[in-house]
């Protein structure tokens, strides 16, 4: 038989941190109609401290069925409540090992273990919230251990490479970054959610009319409101990409790369070289001009929650990328040269943004005195749409293929064939008339899977990559 | 037509289409009627209801005759000790490729309207897709769903 251990009696207070957010979103609404009622406000304090009552007693049953163990080369699980559930999950089955620090696991000095495998549900997932680092060491040498002989286990925890990410580097990864629009529509959203739960009428409509009466048609006051919004949401993006990507650092081990980053929630993510599923090369709009590139990794069980987790540098200089590759991930190259897409798909590129944007555009064409200005957008489209052709290009050499695109910013994946699950190409009239082809990529993600998809290669390139594809 | 493709689909796939397209398209013959009936009570003409009887009778064919006939004549598979070659689409011609080594799983399915024709169909699962050969006769679909899982087994190898 085998010992199953339980979490340090801390994951209860993690756990009922974890899920405050979702208590109030279910009690909100009660509280709120109870507080604006004229009912007696003791309602209020007993709902209260019933759902809060409740929701610790959940939090240390679920604490006290949680149990697990390293047994017969499975990682095995036992929980719940109610319904008694038990997972094992075979241990060559997991793509990846997060080791997380939050707060709470800081007080007590302990650290979160997630470990992954492919699949998007949440079954495919173990999460410890909060175990003793020397029960944390002591996991990670049983995983290991049965997958390599105890010889080679002194060899995989050596650190060949490592690589930090400097102040300079952070200070223009937090300023470049687009969180500003994750801000704006997160705080959309926090906006719209306090609107719903007051029962009087629209709170922002009389916010509206009072900055209205106070402002006139001042043109200036609302353009300046709207600045300061803009600075604001760009101020507090700065901020969260430094917590999350501050002392960021990468090393490479024998046989797997190791991510740690964050300032105050501190992460360590393990992924096994050969769970890597594809490199993605990013290079954002904001980031081009300067030459700046974010390096990713697409793996099968981390990134479900944000694309933040699968980054593997967040900034690099374009010109370092080989060697940054040739340190960590020599499996991969970029010095290739791309084919690009057929002459006869540029008429797409073009015509699929151009269009769209003039049938957008003719009814401000009819309605604005200035209309014609709008016009102007059409015409960047029909510019943006060329570049858009321009940047592709597709590459096959040796076991590893290239695929370069640009919606706004200009995306590159390096796929391994071994790790590609199915190709397929695709071919209206139009580009049978043409000789040109679309082609898609399966490969495994955090969401059961994605393809990488380039439209308009050549006839001819999309049967030599299937024959590649079929032959090795 | 690419070589290698050497297997169509069952001959009853094309009436089983037929039929499913038929069927599928019949709830929206209500539309018509309750134009006829709603121009009666309320005072709407009567002539669009023949533009509408001709649109529907249209569309009614191409679900029905034209449209399962493309797709049939299209649809062409090949299962080799190495992978699965499949070829498909009514606008789009999609030729996909699926080594052996990648399908985690293969199953087969079978609705109402299939079992009445004696059809299954077989979808292969990989760790990023599902693919489908649909309408196959039942005892192909099960010595293909057999063979692709026997293939498939003596590849294993993880994601």
């Amino acid at each position: 038989m085998y010992d199953l251990e339980r979490l340090h009696p801390a994951a209860v207070i993690e756990n009922l941190i974890r899920n405050i957010y979702k208590f109030f979103q279910i009690l909100i609404g009660p509280l709120v109609i109870i507080a604006t009622s004229p009912l007696s406000k003791r309602w209020l304090v007993i709902i209260a401290i019933v759902g809060l009552g409740a929701y610790f007693l959940i939090s240390i049953l679920s604490w006290y069925r949680f149990r697990y163990a390293v047994y017969n080369e499975e990682l095995r699980i036992e929980y719940g409540i109610l319904a008694r559930r038990k997972t094992y999950i075979p241990i060559e089955r997991i793509q990846s090992m997060q080791i997380t620090t939050g707060i709470v696991q800081r007080i007590f000095g302990l650290v979160k273990v997630d470990v992954q495998t492919a699949g998007g549900s949440s079954e495919a997932k173990a999460s410890l919230s909060a175990i003793t680092k020397e029960q944390a060491s002591k996991l990670q040498a049983q995983l290991n251990i049965i997958k390599h002989s105890t010889d080679m286990n002194e060899k995989i925890s050596v650190i060949k490479n490592k690589k930090h990410l400097t102040l300079k580097t952070l200070l223009i990864a937090a300023t470049t970054s687009n969180g500003i629009g994750v801000v704006l529509v997160g705080g959309l959203a926090v906006l719209s959610q306090i609107n719903q739960h007051l029962p009087n009428e629209d709170i922002y409509t009389k916010i509206g009319e009072s900055i209205i009466n106070y402002a006139g048609d001042t043109v200036w006051i609302y353009l300046l409101s709207l600045l300061f919004i803009l600075i604001l949401a760009w101020i507090l993006s700065i901020i969260g990409t430094i917590i999350s990507i501050g002392g960021f650092t990468i090393s490479r081990l024998e046989d797997r790369l190791l991510v740690q980053r964050g300032l105050i929630e501190k992460r360590e993510i393990s992924i096994p070289l050969n769970k890597i599923q594809a490199i993605k090369i990013v290079e954002g709009i904001l980031r081009q001009p300067f030459g700046l590139a974010t390096i990713q990794v697409v793996s099968a069980g981390i990134g479900s929650k944000s694309t933040n987790d699968t980054i593997a540098f967040p900034l690099l200089a374009k010109k370092e990328i080989p060697n940054f590759l040739a340190e960590f991930l020599p499996e991969y190259k970029t010095e290739i040269t791309y084919t690009p897409l057929a002459k006869a798909a540029q008429n797409r590129y073009r015509l699929i943004l151009t269009i769209p944007t003039l049938l957008a555009v003719i009814p401000i064409l009819c309605f604005f005195n200035y209309g014609f200005l709008a016009l102007l957008i059409a015409v960047l489209a029909w510019f943006w749409g060329k570049k858009q052709y321009k940047d592709a290009g597709i590459n096959i050499e040796e076991e590893q293929i290239a695929i370069r695109y640009r919606l706004i910013g200009l995306n590159t994946y390096l796929i391994k064939h071994s790790k590609i699950q199915a190709i397929k190409l695709k071919q209206n009239p139009f580009q049978k008339r043409k000789n040109i082809k679309a082609i898609e990529v399966y490969i495994a993600s955090s969401r059961a899977g994605s393809t990488v998809g380039l439209t308009g290669i050549k006839s001819s390139k999309g049967d030599e990559i299937l024959n590649w594809y079929r032959e090795f | 037509m690419q070589e290698g493709f050497s297997n169509r689909l069952s001959s009853k796939a094309l009436t089983y289409w037929q039929w499913y397209g038929f069927l599928t398209f019949l709830p929206f013959w209500l539309f018509p009627i309750a134009y006829f009936f709603s121009s009666k009570y309320f005072f709407f003409p009567i002539w669009p209801i023949y533009v509408f009887i001709v649109v529907f009778l249209m569309l009614t064919l191409l679900k029905t005759f034209i449209i399962p006939k493309i797709i049939w004549n299209r649809w062409r598979y090949k299962v080799s000790e190495h992978d699965i070659n499949i070829q498909y689409g009514l606008w789009i011609v999609k030729h996909t490729i699926i080594p052996m080594v990648k399908v985690q799983h293969v199953n087969t399915k079978q609705g109402p309207l299939m079992k009445g024709f004696g059809l299954a169909s077989v979808s292969i699962s990989t760790a990023a897709s599902i693919h489908e050969i649909p309408a196959l006769e039942e005892d192909v679909a099960a010595a293909l769903r057999n063979r692709i899982s026997i293939l498939a087994r003596v590849v294993d190898e993880d994601v």
